[in-house]
């Protein structure tokens, strides 16, 4: 046991020699590799919080991700294929699917009868843009964001394809993208978590999100999203328990602190330090999250913009105006989820409904955030992780049908930090099938949105298991055709 | 003996005479490649004269001062003036067989070979006549030989390295691109990366592959494969080609283990010559502007940043500055200027922006949105002479702080959105010299007066017009409980989450007109079976949609209860408990049980009700889903049946409901099975059938139908 402690005090000892020296060596050398806790150990250690520098000036300081959980369809929402009407109930032709695999739900299906969105397309905006009449919101902002058609993915099922959209990786255990933020770029409120995540769920079908998806994987526990709940305790665990009231709080946790610290001079683990430091923020938490999720201030016009529902604890409309109040309060990554986007069946019906929860309030959040500046340097992503056949899955009648998940081409938009707006960029086949023009695979996208935070999407790394890990793997390449 | 001693001046002898011979017939010898390969050690085994050469010359310098007889230390200097003499023949020969390799011409070259030849010469003749010169002669030589060996490897290391290679680190820097709108495609994008990348072996000097990229009219001249680039399409240019290529191939430029160009590099280069591939064009007329200037940002990103003219502040006092509601960092890593945000309106202290003052020069953008600052504190603010960025959104501002403000004269984007300010402010405020950008939605300030200031002034965003008039739909109000089955009379409280919105309702299943009673915080007492409907209203928007909810009383519950059969391994909700739990389950189970529902197929459902004093009840009720597309169809008969006296049941009820339409809506319905009259009960078994086939006009027709089933109400 005595070995042990000393091999542990000596290990600090090392770690402050290597800290110290780095510093001494100074910024210059080691300027390309800069990460708030790359010299401090494996634990997050004092400096954890503390926000880190850039690696160049960045575009944007914070994201919103509006993930549509379930994968929305491209072809009833912005890509717009007259072809496929003309050709409703036809065969996709061989040529056209080349060989791509297929979900064990239509695997076995006989015909793959091509069909034509329902809803009617209109042109908007500069760049005239195709939206479906399921947006009007959004259509209405056309001008304000960046319309990507030509997005794909590697994954074919849900499961696998929102890890790999939000970890890099298909198998899990990999940090998330905002975890990947918080560690790169650390927090710039202190009084509240860098990454927040925000569920919602739609009528549609669709399966459920889980906390894998904004898991810290081998970074610190500090990094991990920590999601914010509907109702009255929006932070679990947070409130003082039943019979403590703020005095005897403060004195318990002063008196903590003694304790942590005694502890902390016998064993020197820096773990302990980071846990007397989330002991202060769960503190001052408990003052910042009432004041940033307290709706109640909100004046008329802006709950208008985003809807009504938008003071309903728990809808996408509510998740969009607190997301607005968390970028406002300096959260590094806000990520919003709303599920039942994975229209198999009925499709029509459902994502008429999944459409008329997201279109209000994702098209207010551009507007709400435009009038306060803050698309000057928050980025704001709508999109789901793949997108949908152009054939039918199951009965195809003219207002009855249903579509397949397709990884080879689908949609997102953008916009804000320092993205090209007015845009629509990449293109598809007449079919919708396949990309023609500027492709974007999910990590060039992820090297585009850490680019645009300031990151040099090679040089955010983080050695695990003696491998250098990094969100985007060993690929990715920055979309400089979307960047203003 | 002899022989041994006079083997290295014959060997000298012989590999000079190599030189000499080599060096008159050079135009008519080509190396073989193994030659080349012996050519490519030069590199390698000049470093041996250099070393050689210049310690024969500090020992024949340094003689007189060795402690040691004269013999010995002519011995050194004969001993290193041979060695290196024999090892600078062997690395001309090297040398002149790699000069026979592609690319090395030019002056450089030149320069290189002769000074080379002269040390290799000189150190020759000092071998052989090094006893019979004298000393000053000797020194001499020596000196001249040492000034030759100096100069062949400055111009030899020129070559490889390039020309300022010692002094670029101390040189000063090129300051990079100013202003990218003033840009000339070429000379200042293009050609920096041409520059550093590629003219170490395409230049004049060393032009492999007899490309040159120095100068223009090479380039487009192309080398010994064709032209470099076909003007205006990238993709069919040997250039991009060769940029392109797979690392490992070996027509790939720069061949693999030199530096590479990157993405944007290459992007860039490919933009320039779908552009045109013109050498004088700027950036401002060029058709391909948008990715350039992309590309130019990318490779050249820290130009474009705002040219800050302050040092840094120091990293300890800005770290000392910062609290838990300031955040007070560099813009980025090399940046010199600060950002300060404030953060959590409760913690706000104007001591905090006072102390910021130590870093006031290097402030470039302070956050103050919705922080309780107002018109005093705004001189605060002008100490920060650099700042860029303000954010004053939903400050209580006033036009007083427009004097202060018009200080910021380095200003170029204002926040100032919900701020009570007049139009004239903003007039006066748009005459701040680098002012690009105002936000000012819901201020006084009207869309056509932000039109006119932004004519000459910075742009102005107020937002879409006549927003608030717009009338929008309530939502529904919201019942809490929102279970639809109740077992005691309880408390019906609606309410509606939009502020000052108004709620009628009804309790007798006739819609909500103006007559009706208002919610007010009171709560609904709801005893017995009830349909509400309620509707909310608020000035400005329309009415919600009327929502109507129905709840049903079930007074009894069994003392015990299990299920006969069970149910669907898809649907077993929480077994025999759902059944009186209280809970609804939701209309919506397409694909998977929401845990509420008990979905039978073929197989019927069959439930004991077990009471421990026999009942008097009245009535059963089922709690049922109908969906014709999932199948789940009414059953085709409810029978109730109780124990007799002797043990055996008596069928006391049937009800065989009637089936949906082809486009019945998807709803759940309750079936009611009214019990005798007279009677009391201790044992209860409720046998559903689930109908066999489905009728004819569905898409399965003849397949089994699901039965599912929530709720259980007695009465």
């Amino acid at each position: 046991m005595h070995d042990i402690l000393k091999e542990t005090s000596l290990n600090i000892n090392r770690r402050q020699f290597f800290s110290r020296l780095s510093t001494g060596i100074g910024g210059a050398a080691l300027g390309s590799l800069l990460i708030p806790d790359l010299f401090s150990g494996s634990a997050g250690s004092g400096e954890a919080f503390l926000p880190g520098k850039p690696h160049f000036a960045p575009k944007a300081k914070r994201i919103i991700y509006l993930f549509q959980s379930g994968a929305p369809s491209q072809l009833e929402s912005f890509d717009y294929k007259p072809l496929l009407r003309q050709k409703m109930g036809e065969d996709l032709p061989e040529s056209i699917r080349g060989g791509q695999r297929l979900t064990g739900m239509t695997a076995n299906q006989a015909r793959f009868p091509l069909v034509g969105s329902l809803f009617e397309f209109q042109q908007y905006g500069q760049a005239r843009a195709w939206v479906s009449e399921l947006f009007p919101h959004t259509a209405s902002v056309v001008d304000d964001i960046c319309i990507i058609k030509s997005l794909f993915t590697e994954a074919i099922n849900h499961d696998p394809a929102i890890t790999f959209f939000q970890t890099g990786a298909q198998q899990g255990n990999r940090p998330s993208m905002g975890a990947w933020m918080s560690y790169g770029l650390g927090s710039e409120n202190q009084n509240l978590p860098a990454f927040c995540v925000l569920v919602s769920k739609g009528k549609g079908n669709g399966q459920g999100v889980y906390a894998k998806l904004w898991s810290n994987g081998f970074l610190d526990s500090i990094h991990q999203g920590v999601q914010f709940m509907p109702g009255a305790d929006p932070v679990l665990y947070l409130g003082n328990p039943g019979g403590t009231d703020g005095t005897s709080r403060r004195k318990m946790l002063d008196n903590l602190e003694q304790l942590n610290q005694m502890r902390y001079e016998e064993l020197g683990d820096p773990e302990i330090l980071a846990r007397i430091k989330q002991y202060e923020m769960a503190y001052r938490m408990q003052t910042s999250v009432p004041e940033v999720t307290d709706l109640s201030r909100e004046p008329d016009h802006i709950i208008k913009l985003y809807g009504p529902d938008c003071l309903v604890p728990g809808t996408y409309a509510a998740n969009c105006l607190l997301a607005r109040k968390l970028a406002e309060n300096g959260v590094r990554f806000i990520q919003l989820y709303h599920q039942g986007w994975d229209q198999h069946g009925n499709l029509p019906t459902e994502m008429t409904g999944q459409a008329k929860d997201v279109d209000q309030a994702s098209a207010a959040l551009v507007q709400d955030l435009k009038q306060r500046g803050l698309l000057e340097d928050t980025l704001l992503i709508w999109g789901g992780e793949f997108g949908r056949t152009n054939y039918c899955q199951g009965k195809l009648a003219h207002n009855e049908y249903g579509r397949d998940h397709h990884p080879r081409a689908f949609s997102v938009w953008l916009t804000g930090g320092g993205v090209k707006t007015g845009i629509v960029f990449g293109e598809t086949d007449d079919f919708g099938y396949n990309i023609t023009r500027d492709p974007v695979h999910v990590h060039d996208f992820q090297a585009t949105i850490l680019h645009q935070m300031g990151i040099d999407h090679e040089k955010l790394i983080y050695k695990h298991l003696g491998r250098r890990y990094r969100l985007t793997d060993v690929h990715g390449k920055i979309v400089q055709g979307i960047l203003a | 003996m002899n022989y041994i001693k006079s083997l290295p001046i014959h060997l000298i002898i012989g590999l000079n005479s190599f030189i000499l011979f080599f060096l008159f017939f050079e135009a008519r010898i080509s190396a073989p490649p193994i030659l080349e390969t012996v050519g490519r050690l030069h590199p390698l085994i000049l470093h041996f004269p250099i070393v050689l050469l210049l310690l024969a010359v500090l020992f024949e310098l340094a003689r007189e001062k060795f402690p040691w007889e004269g013999a010995v230390s002519t011995w050194l200097v004969r001993f290193f003036l041979y060695a290196g003499a024999i090892s600078a023949a062997v690395t001309v020969i090297f040398g002149l067989f790699l000069s026979k390799e592609d690319g090395y011409s030019g002056e450089l070259v030149l320069y290189h070979k002769w000074l080379g030849v002269v040390t290799c010469w000189l150190s020759a003749g000092l071998c052989i006549g090094y006893s019979r010169l004298g000393r000053t002669a000797a020194v001499i030589s020596m000196a001249v030989m040492a000034i030759a060996l100096t100069g062949a490897g400055h111009y030899g290391a020129a070559i490889t390295h390039g020309e300022n290679f010692i002094l670029e680190p101390i040189r000063p820097k090129s300051t990079g691109i100013q202003d990218l709108s003033k840009a000339l495609i070429y000379p200042d994008l293009v050609a920096p990366v041409l520059k550093q990348k590629c003219i170490s072996c395409h230049n004049p000097d060393k032009a492999k592959g007899g490309l040159v990229l120095t100068d223009t009219a090479a380039m487009v001249k192309g080398g010994e494969n064709g032209k470099l680039f076909i003007a205006g399409n990238a993709s069919g240019s040997l250039l991009t080609e060769r940029l392109l290529l797979d690392l490992n191939h070996k027509h790939r430029m720069p061949p693999k283990g030199k530096p590479q160009l990157t993405e944007a590099e290459i992007g860039l280069i490919k933009a320039w010559i779908d552009d045109g591939a013109d050498f004088r064009s700027s950036l401002k007329t060029s058709s391909q502007a948008s990715a350039i200037s992309a590309f130019a940002a990318s490779i050249y990103g820290e130009t474009r940043e705002p040219g800050y003219d302050f040092a840094p502040a120091d990293p300890e006092v800005v770290a000392g500055l910062a609290t838990s509601n300031l955040l007070l960092a560099p813009v980025s890593y090399n940046s010199p200027g600060l950002d300060a945000s404030f953060f959590g309106r409760s913690n706000f202290n104007k001591k905090t922006l006072e102390t910021l003052t130590r870093v006031g020069e290097q402030i470039v953008s302070i956050n103050l949105s919705g922080m309780p600052v107002g018109d005093p504190d705004m001189a605060l603010v002008t100490p920060f002479i650099n700042l860029r960025t303000l954010n004053l959104n939903q400050t209580a501002i006033t036009d007083k702080a427009i004097p202060e403000l018009q200080k910021l004269k380095k200003l170029e984007v204002i926040m100032l959105t919900g701020t009570n300010l007049s139009p004239g402010a903003f007039e006066k405020l748009a005459k701040l010299p680098n002012l690009k950008r105002v936000y000012a939605w819901n201020t006084r300030l009207a869309r056509t007066e932000a039109d006119r200031l932004q004519k000459n002034g910075p742009k102005f965003d107020v937002g879409p017009e006549n927003r608030d008039s717009t009338l929008l739909q309530l939502n529904p109000p919201l019942f809490v409980p929102s279970n639809s089955f109740f077992r005691e009379p309880f408390a019906l409280s609606i309410s509606h989450p939009v502020y000052g919105a108004a709620i009628r309702y009804t309790v007798n299943g006739a819609d909500p007109g103006p007559a009706d009673q208002v919610v007010n915080k009171k709560p609904v007492t709801i005893t017995q079976n009830t349909v509400v409907k309620a509707q909310a209203f608020k000035d400005g928007w329309t009415g919600s949609e009327i929502v109507e909810k129905t709840y049903q009383r079930g007074a009894m519950i069994p003392t015990s209860f299990s299920l006969a059969t069970q149910p669907h391994p898809l649907h077993k909700g929480n077994g025999a408990a759902s059944l009186f739990d209280l809970q609804d389950g939701s209309p919506d189970i397409l694909y998977a049980s929401d845990g509420k529902w008990l979905g039978y197929q073929s197989q019927p459902f069959i439930a004991d009700l077990k009471f421990d004093k026999p009942v008097g009840a009245r009535e059963i009720l089922l709690s049922t889903l109908t969906s014709v597309a999932l199948d789940a169809f009414p059953p085709a008969s409810v029978e109730i049946r109780a124990s007799g006296p002797g043990g055996d049941t008596i069928l006391i009820a049937r009800v065989t409901p009637n089936l949906p339409q082809k486009k019945a809506p998807v709803e759940k319905q309750i079936i009611r099975c009214p019990l005798p009259a007279s009677g009391t009960f201790g044992h209860l078994r409720v046998i559903v059938t689930p109908l066999p086939k489905m009728p004819g006009w569905h898409a399965r027709h003849g397949q089994p139908a699901w039965f599912f089933i929530d709720e259980i109400l007695i009465n």
